[in-house]
């Protein structure tokens, strides 16, 4: 599934948050903001600030908001012509490093969490101005991690320190809430500590300094599974344990002991429930920070420390096609069949059932969830247990 | 299926090891009262003592080597012991070796059906091995393990009687999963993905899971080797998640949180249905303590989890697991192929795969959920050229 290291960049200090856009990829880091071009896998432009910024979202695709702990003057920096604007006092972010304390739209929206209770950081890229919001639902809550919905623009979610996860617009109205839940539980509740969140289609993936993992189907907020995938760490220590998804692919490392040869996961979540369907390392001795999937390039990153640095791991299924399938009864006569499809993986995992489709009596095109994927397409057609008849074909998505 | 809290058994802060007894639905405890070791039989039902403390030497590690017998080796004093339930009585026998670690589980594992038992040492490539009928205990080589490696953890397969361990060295993991029977023949040995190091065991019916320092949980098909799965797990540097196998009908493991040195976890334990594509995990039940579990164990619908800093043990109760059963499978072309074969469960939404399998030229044999139709996709290798055969089959 993963193929091979396609590049790698140093980072001049240390990584404090990874944003992309299309091919473009922004890295701040101690004093820097770090702009590359992923087609070409090279760097376009460094840009230095006087002090270091911790949290940064795209306003469009060639200028970013960000925050610094330093100062509680967030700035846009035009990517493209290295130009800094510092804006009015804001607020300061909560925490230095750890990944998705802000997110953009790429359409003038840039929300980030807040180290003061109940609020919100936020970049206004039209004007460009700077400010505070207090949404009401948040009112005596603390924000821990925050995404882009992806998709769609001016739309935001925000995951807080004890375990509710809102859905709001960039003026902080909330358009749905999720509260992640902790039963049976013999002791006092307690809410879970949301450390990263992650979103692909209709599913939300989140991830607790409690050490347990929800997958969530988002339209209707049920649960599809819970796991225990990682250690109960701090939220400020939580270094990303998830990143970007893209096409039902999504990232997850264990990010909060700096270990050898910490895995980075690659989880599939078409059909659901979400399996890991590879890994790879840094075999450094290199602790992650940031991890994420770039959709433009087919590519998973990773960044770590010790040195600092990004690489990228080519991964060429991200996209999905199409496929068309019939069955014949007798040759020459199209008649209307059930479709199974099992991608088969080569390395790691058990094949699954993919595609559960019943088509017409006629040629159907089918989605392949996966690219590069050796498919088993199995047919059924007639009365189970009556006149039932199978066929079967492999082909390569 | 889920998991629900019974209550805890407490007195056992200063409690160094556990291990089952089925037999008896107990659970077994070497502890420290008022001075002295003793070994502790607790009813995991009525969460209260069986019978009075047996006292017994300075153990880190405990096993069932009869139904009735403890097996004790100690990283203190190189002189095993063994404990009689029944009689009460403790047998120290002679300088043999140490236990390889304190603090861990899995360091010592039983087949009671065979009198046997076997544990780590700190020689490389040697093991303890007890025999509870004579009351017996010598240090054994296995020809195949390296002799820089040491065993990290041990679990016993009673369907086979043998046992499976991972080698490594004390402080760096295991890199290898070798199984050997009750001569120290080795059956089999396979190794985790380059650089996953494998801390903790479990084994049901076919399938190995284990937890690895790193961090990943790795399944595999037990007689090939074949890694089926990956799934991340709770991690530990020096002990890894916790894990241990039921002896129901079903595939049930439960597994700890456990945390590194500068970690605290809260107590959250699950229960991981390992014949599922992929691993499920199922329940979750958060104790009150932020603490993390070094030890459990399941009997049945019964479980148990040792929670280090609290000196509680917590006992759950298990309901919802499926029943298995095995088939026997063989791939006919006329005369036996090998090829690969895929059972699916086409009454579920989304259809779910029950089993996924290589095959050799050979009668295999495949756990598969009871009391359900479902397709059997059969497949010749590549090679010989692609050629299915599909049909309906009852479990």
């Amino acid at each position: 599934m993963l193929g091979s290291v396609l590049s790698e960049f140093a980072i001049s200090g240390t990584v404090k948050d990874v944003a992309q856009s299309g091919s473009t990829m922004c890295v701040l880091s101690t004093g820097r903001l770090n702009v590359y071009d992923l087609s070409k896998f090279k760097q376009t432009k460094f840009i230095d600030t006087t002090n270091t910024f911790h949290a940064l979202g795209f306003l469009s695709s060639t200028v970013i908001g960000a925050f610094s702990l330093i100062q509680n003057t967030p700035v846009t920096i035009n990517i493209s012509t290295g130009a800094i604007t510092t804006l009015g006092a804001a607020g300061y972010p909560q925490y230095d490093g750890k990944g998705q304390q802000a997110a953009g739209d790429s359409a003038n929206h840039v929300l980030g969490i807040s180290d003061a209770s109940g609020a919100l950081l936020r970049i206004d890229g039209s004007g460009p101005t700077a400010s505070t919001i207090t949404p009401a639902a948040m009112s005596g809550k603390k924000a821990s991690a925050i995404i882009a919905k992806p998709g769609v623009t001016d739309a935001f979610i925000v995951g807080s320190t004890d375990g509710v996860i809102w859905e709001l617009n960039f003026a902080g109205t909330v358009v749905k809430t999720i509260t992640l839940p902790i039963i049976p539980n013999d002791g006092a509740g307690r809410g879970h500590p949301i450390t990263h969140l992650s979103m692909t289609g209709d599913n939300l993936f989140v991830q607790t300094g409690n050490g347990v993992w929800f997958h969530y189907t988002y339209s209707t907020s049920t649960i599809v599974t819970q796991r225990l995938m990682g250690n109960m760490v701090a939220v400020a220590t939580g270094f990303s344990a998830m990143g970007e998804a893209v096409n039902g692919f999504f990232p997850f490392v264990h990010g909060d002991i700096a270990m050898a040869n910490a895995p980075i996961c690659l989880f599939h979540c078409n059909p659901k429930p979400a399996l890991c369907v590879d890994f790879t390392t840094f075999p450094e001795n290199s602790k992650v920070t940031h991890v994420g999937l770039n959709g433009s390039v087919g590519a998973l990153w990773a960044a770590c420390d010790s040195p600092s640095r990004i690489r990228f791991w080519s991964l060429p299924g991200l996209n999905t096609s199409a496929y068309e399938t019939r069955v014949q009864d007798p040759p020459g006569t199209d008649v209307t069949a059930r479709i199974l499809r099992l991608p088969v993986f080569p390395t790691v995992g058990t094949t699954r059932v993919e595609e559960d489709t019943t088509i017409p009596a006629a040629a159907t095109t089918l989605t392949a969830k996966i690219d590069d994927q050796d498919y088993l397409e199995v047919t059924l057609t007639g009365t189970q247990f009556v006149s039932e008849k199978y066929g079967a074909r492999v082909f390569e998505s | 299926m889920t998991i629900a809290f019974d209550g805890y058994i407490t007195g056992l802060a200063n409690a160094r090891a556990f291990c089952d007894r089925p037999s008896a639905g107990e659970v077994i405890v070497l502890n420290f009262v008022s001075g002295n070791f003793v070994i502790q039989r607790y009813d995991l039902a009525s969460r209260t003592q069986v019978g009075s403390d047996i006292i017994t030497i300075q153990g880190d590690s405990i096993a069932m080597v009869t139904p009735d017998k403890v097996a004790i080796t100690s990283t203190v004093v190189n002189t095993p012991a063994i404990v009689d339930l029944v009689g009460a009585t403790n047998t120290t026998l002679g300088a043999i070796d140490y236990c390889l670690a304190t603090n861990r589980n899995q360091l010592l594992a039983g087949l009671t059906a065979s009198s046997v038992a076997y544990g780590s040492a700190v020689t490389a490539a040697k093991v303890i091995r007890f025999n509870g009928a004579a009351n017996t205990v010598a240090l054994r080589d296995i020809a195949a393990f390296s002799a820089s490696k040491q065993v990290i953890s041990i679990v016993a397969n009673t369907d086979d009687s043998t046992f499976i361990c991972s080698l490594g060295s004390s402080t760096d993991g295991g890199d290898q999963i070798v199984e050997f029977d009750t001569s120290e023949v080795v059956i089999r040995s396979y190794t985790c993905p380059f650089p996953l190091s494998p801390m903790n065991l479990a084994y049901y019916k076919g399938f190995v899971l284990a937890a690895t320092k790193q961090g990943m949980g790795c399944l595999f098909e037990h007689s090939t080797g074949t890694l089926l799965q990956m799934m991340p797990m709770p991690l530990n540097t020096t002990r890894g998640s916790v894990l241990s196998a039921t002896n129901s009908q079903t595939i049930l493991l439960s597994m700890a949180n456990n945390g590194g040195s500068s970690i605290v976890n809260m107590g959250s334990i699950n229960e991981v249905d390992i014949v599922r594509t992929p691993i499920e995990q199922r329940g979750v039940l958060y104790t009150d303590s932020n603490s993390a579990y070094i030890n459990s164990g399941v009997q049945g619908t019964k479980a148990w989890a040792y929670q280090e800093a609290t000196g509680k043990l917590v006992v759950m109760t298990l309901s919802g697991q499926r029943s298995l059963v095995n088939r026997n499978i063989i791939l006919d072309d006329p005369g036996a192929v090998s090829g690969r074969v895929v059972y699916v469960d086409d009454s579920l939404s989304p259809p779910e795969v029950m089993f996924a399998t290589a095959l050799p030229a050979v009668t295999k044999s495949v756990p598969l959920t009871a009391g359900k139709n479902v397709l059997k996709i059969a497949e010749r290798l590549e090679g010989q050229g692609d050629k299915y055969d599909i049909r309906r089959v009852s479990t």
